[in-house]
């Protein structure tokens, strides 16, 4: 397999594949509607919203382009010409052949980040569109292996990458030591699987298995709030990588295990680490899966900090973080999200000299480690070229440090550091607010 | 006068309207119930994503494109200007009786000027636009036969509204011109006549109903 060559499980019958595709299709525009897929006008003025185009300015970049591949196929099962003249309005056939087609440019060109969405000149939800291509791929069987890999440790085992319970129970208990000799005090911990607290906090599994300082830093921040909180040894995982492969069914199951968990160890809120899909697929897209309200709130961390912060549960101090700190947007946090005021809130408050870059908020790029990029090592080569727009964001703040509150968004961050000699640390909200704390 | 044309052009615009409104109905699915807890005003998205958002500074679609953006926009107003011309036309039939090329007063001859020199630059940017899609390498990969005759349709209608203003055409050939546009309208993708104000208002609502939008900022700080 060379770079940018699709990954996938060749079905064993492509027709009936193709057939459940089509089904797909017609159940994803009854379902969410069409008005999208009617409205984009083909203009070309969208290149430049993209960071995938920005960085490798062919036409197969430009977002119309992507969506129109997508769209061809809609038109030609639900649009009058499409059905009796394809050819005039570009309608195609959803054969096998074209959905292998597909795959590369719903997976291997696109992040879902929405950008180009909210700037297209008619207002066409190009994201959106992009995530009905993914779940007509993953009816059809052709998620990218390594993505797909992901989707069935988080069914198979409760999180993402596979870590046993035995595993998070010792990280929590070494994490725990580390914090109190850190604090100086004995009772600040990380509560597993423990009943009748008031909270019960999700993470990404790459804070238990690789960079465990967000989990310290979170501890140490629940313990100087004074919070009642626990995780749970089975379904902690913030993550839901069915938003990304498309496949409704595993992402509703992985919602519903963590829900159900909450409930089960009698919690009244569930909180959300920092995680910027995580959040849009609990916070969002999750109650609609299920087709059902939660019983509990879910909130993210970055609110719940504020929160302490404001009320006066923390006291923090600003001189603590002396570098220049600049904050990274996760797309699927601040423009599918809507949470974009809090995390500033909070860096004003705890950071010496915090600085945006341009652009920012709903407006943001994308880093290029978006719609499970990160995981799909085919592609690698066009995400790190794609996250030069970051890169080059980033190094125009002269920032020391950046901030992002997404862990996925962090790893990108991590490697375009390295790759464009950037010279950053790449922090979590969280961890800047532990530093800051005033005990 | 002209009543054969003028029915014609009658039955297009309905077809056009019952045929849009159809589409609308089968777009809109089953219907999206959220499930989820709101966290802003979906009216106050829809609101800003008709106002704000479309802005240069808020879309960079303009902000980057100033000059086809702005050959676009002098396009739609003309085209709105002639849906407008076509419809009063049908609807009262009385000024046919102005004779040719009589202007007795003054505002009324300003005012047909001035339709008529909107009206044809609105026909030469559409003609512009119709030259950028053949000629530019990408809007070519992207197009297929709908995205050219649709600009075609729209140039033709546009420079028919315009020998209207002058009276180079009689109201008949107008009324054809028109109805050509009015039945093709639905059918391809000049159908975002309704669409763009559906889905944008459906993503504005969406995003105000999450709280990004009325966005906190403009791209700059
Ligand atoms: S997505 Fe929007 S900006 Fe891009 S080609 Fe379509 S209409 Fe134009
Ligand atoms: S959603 Fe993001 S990555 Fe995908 S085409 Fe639009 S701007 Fe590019």
């Amino acid at each position: 397999m060379t770079e940018n060559e699709p990954n996938i499980e060749k079905p064993v019958d492509p027709e009936e594949s193709a057939v459940k595709a089509r089904e797909k299709l017609r159940e994803v525009i009854n379902a969410l509607g069409s008005y999208h897929m009617h409205s984009c006008v083909r203009c070309g003025l969208c290149g430049e919203t993209c960071h995938i185009y920005l960085t490798d300015p062919v036409p197969e970049n430009l977002p119309g382009v992507k969506a129109s591949k997508i769209i061809s196929h809609f038109r030609r099962y639900h649009t009058f010409l499409g059905r009796v003249a394809p050819i005039l309005v570009g309608a195609r056939n959803l054969t096998p052949e074209a959905l292998d087609e597909l795959v590369e440019v719903v997976y291997g060109r696109c992040t879902m980040c929405g950008r180009c969405g909210i700037n297209c000149s008619v207002g066409a939800d190009i994201g959106s569109i992009m995530r009905m291509g993914r779940m007509i791929l993953a009816a059809s069987g052709r998620v990218p292996k390594n993505l797909q890999a992901v989707v069935d440790n988080q069914l198979n085992t409760g999180n993402q990458m596979a870590i046993t319970q035995e595993e998070l129970k010792s990280t929590a208990e070494w994490i725990s030591e580390d914090l109190q000799h850190e604090m100086g005090n004995k009772e600040v911990r990380i509560p597993v699987d423990e009943h009748g607290k008031r909270v019960v906090y999700l993470v990404n599994p790459r804070e238990v298995k690789f960079f465990p300082l967000s989990l310290s830093a979170a501890a140490g921040v629940f313990y100087a709030a004074g919070e009642s909180w626990t995780m749970s040894s089975r379904f902690y995982d913030v993550t839901n990588y069915g938003l990304f492969s498309g496949d409704n069914v595993a992402a509703e199951e992985i919602t519903r295990q963590a829900i159900e968990e909450t409930l089960r160890l009698g919690a009244e809120e569930m909180i959300l680490s920092e995680c910027g899909h995580g959040f849009r697929a609990f916070r969002w897209e999750g109650p609609n899966w299920m087709h059902k309200k939660y019983s509990i709130p879910v909130r993210s961390m970055l609110d719940v900090m504020l929160e302490y912060i404001e009320s006066g549960r923390i006291k923090v101090d600003r001189a603590k973080n002396k570098d220049r700190v600049t904050l990274h947007d996760p797309c699927n946090l601040v423009r599918y999200g809507g949470v974009s005021e809090p995390q500033r809130k909070i860096l004003h408050k705890v950071c010496g000299d915090f600085v945006e870059m341009v652009p920012n908020r709903e407006q943001n790029f994308c880093c290029g480690g978006g719609g499970g990029m990160l995981s799909m090592s085919e592609y690698g080569e066009r995400r790190v070229l794609s996250g030069k727009v970051k890169a080059d964001q980033i190094h125009a703040t002269s920032a020391k440090i950046v901030a992002t509150p997404c862990h996925n968004c962090a790893d990108q961050l991590l490697e375009l550091n390295k790759h464009y000699k950037l010279g950053i640390e790449v922090m979590a909200v969280v961890e800047l607010v532990y530093n800051a704390l005033v005990l | 006068m002209f009543l054969t044309e003028r029915i014609i052009a009658s039955v297009s615009i309905i077809w056009a309207i019952s045929a849009l409104i159809y589409q609308w109905i089968k777009a809109r699915g089953k219907g999206r119930i959220d499930y989820s807890v709101q966290a802003g005003n979906p009216i106050r998205g829809i609101i800003y994503n008709f106002t704000w958002a479309m802005l240069p500074s808020h879309k960079e679609t303009i902000s980057r494109h100033p000059v086809w953006f702005s050959i676009g926009l002098l396009m739609h107003i003309g085209i709105f200007i002639a849906i407008v011309q076509v419809i009063i036309d049908i609807l009262i039939p009385k000024q046919y009786m102005v004779p040719i090329p009589l202007f007795p007063n003054p505002i009324h001859d300003v005012i047909i000027t001035g339709l008529f020199f909107i009206l044809a630059i609105a026909s030469l940017c559409a003609a512009v636009l119709f030259l950028k899609r053949v000629f530019s390498k990408t809007l070519r990969y992207m197009s297929s036969f709908d995205d050219y005759f649709s600009i075609l349709l729209v140039l033709d209608f546009l420079l028919a509204a315009s020998f209207r203003e002058l009276r180079i055409f009689q109201w008949g050939p107008f009324f054809i011109h028109s109805a050509i546009l009015f039945f093709y309208l639905p059918l391809g993708k000049l159908r975002h006549a309704l669409f763009f104000f559906i889905a944008r208002a459906e993503y504005g609502s969406r995003l105000g109903y999450r709280g990004t939008y009325p966005a906190k900022s403009g791209v700059k700080e």
